[in-house]
């Protein structure tokens, strides 16, 4: 499976962007492809749980406050998360496409809805650094 | 133009560097090469250590391609000499890098002729673009010649000893 989504996901993504803009209703072809994630992803954007950090660079990373209170990193740039389910279900199981993380975080992008932080370019260096004194 | 060599001795160095590339003065690269892959996971990390530091090395790139601007992508190439024969871990391993890096190239060392050096290279595009395959010699001389692979069936799953992954 590719880092980009695969078609069809994208295409539900860009549906739900013109179905929200136009009456907020969202398709519910996003519970058929993604599941119970799509609920539980959808809980974390009404509970205003992602936040897009970024720094005067220009770069920038999502956090995203999951339902058990630990906060996990999505890269914005490709399919990351460091939450477990998505080093299970996602990378070793091949059984999900996304984790309700970074569900959420696209549903947010879609939906605007994210809440934003500034911090330094220092302070982005460390939040990646950290992600990867968790992982080890 | 410049080309500018970084040795990170370890897989933590690495990390480092690619976390911070956001703070590195003067202007973004037109591409990353890491060579030598293997070296950083050769610690045997779990499939999400790998992963984020293939998702590290593609948003590193992305964000270099936005500093660049519009249609000024930064490329990444990376090089990674599999086992030949691997366990699953090997394997699960391999699987997460190809989901990060789906355009790949595949090198074999082919049987040479007197003389020479000789590599099967089997090139596969991201996307449904066709796979080809290509004869790489080297001559005594140093002398390269690169020629199309007389058949066009290709395997890069069986007998591979090293690859080359790129960003598509």
């Amino acid at each position: 499976m590719a880092v980009t989504l695969p078609a069809v996901v994208e295409e539900l993504l860009s549906e739900m962007a013109v179905a929200v803009r136009e009456t907020t209703r969202i398709p519910n072809e996003l519970k058929f492809i993604f599941g119970s994630s799509a609920i539980q992803a959808l809980d974390l954007v009404d509970r205003q749980s992602i936040t897009l950090i970024s720094s005067p660079s220009g770069r920038h990373i999502y956090q995203v406050l999951g339902s058990s209170g630990k906060t996990y990193t999505c890269l914005a740039s490709c399919h990351y998360c460091s939450c477990p389910a998505f080093a299970f279900s996602v990378l070793r199981k091949s059984e999900s496409l996304l984790c309700k993380h970074l569900l959420a975080v696209y549903l947010s992008q879609v939906m605007r809805t994210c809440q934003q932080l500034s911090v330094s370019d220092k302070q982005l260096t460390d939040m990646l650094l950290i992600e990867k004194k968790q992982e080890a | 133009m410049k080309i500018r060599f970084q040795y990170p001795p370890s897989t933590g160095e690495l990390l480092g560097l690619l976390c911070s590339a956001h703070e590195a003065p003067g202007p973004a690269p037109s591409l990353l090469l890491l060579d030598g892959l293997e070296e950083y996971l050769a610690k045997d990390p779990g499939p999400q250590e790998a992963a984020y530091l293939a998702a590290l090395l593609l948003d590193t790139v992305a964000y270099f391609s936005h500093r660049r601007g519009p249609n000024r992508d930064c490329g990444l190439m990376v090089a990674l000499q599999t086992q030949e024969e691997g366990d699953s871990g090997d394997a699960l391993q391999l699987a997460l890098l190809q989901r990060y890096f789906p355009a790949q190239c595949w090198l074999q060392p082919d049987a040479p002729g007197p003389g020479e050096c000789r590599i099967r290279a089997c090139l596969e595009p991201s996307g449904l673009g066709p796979r080809t395959e290509w004869c790489v010699t080297f001559q005594p001389d140093g002398e390269m010649k690169i020629t199309r692979w007389p058949t066009q069936a290709c395997d890069p799953s069986s007998d591979k000893s090293s690859s080359s992954g790129d960003q598509p």
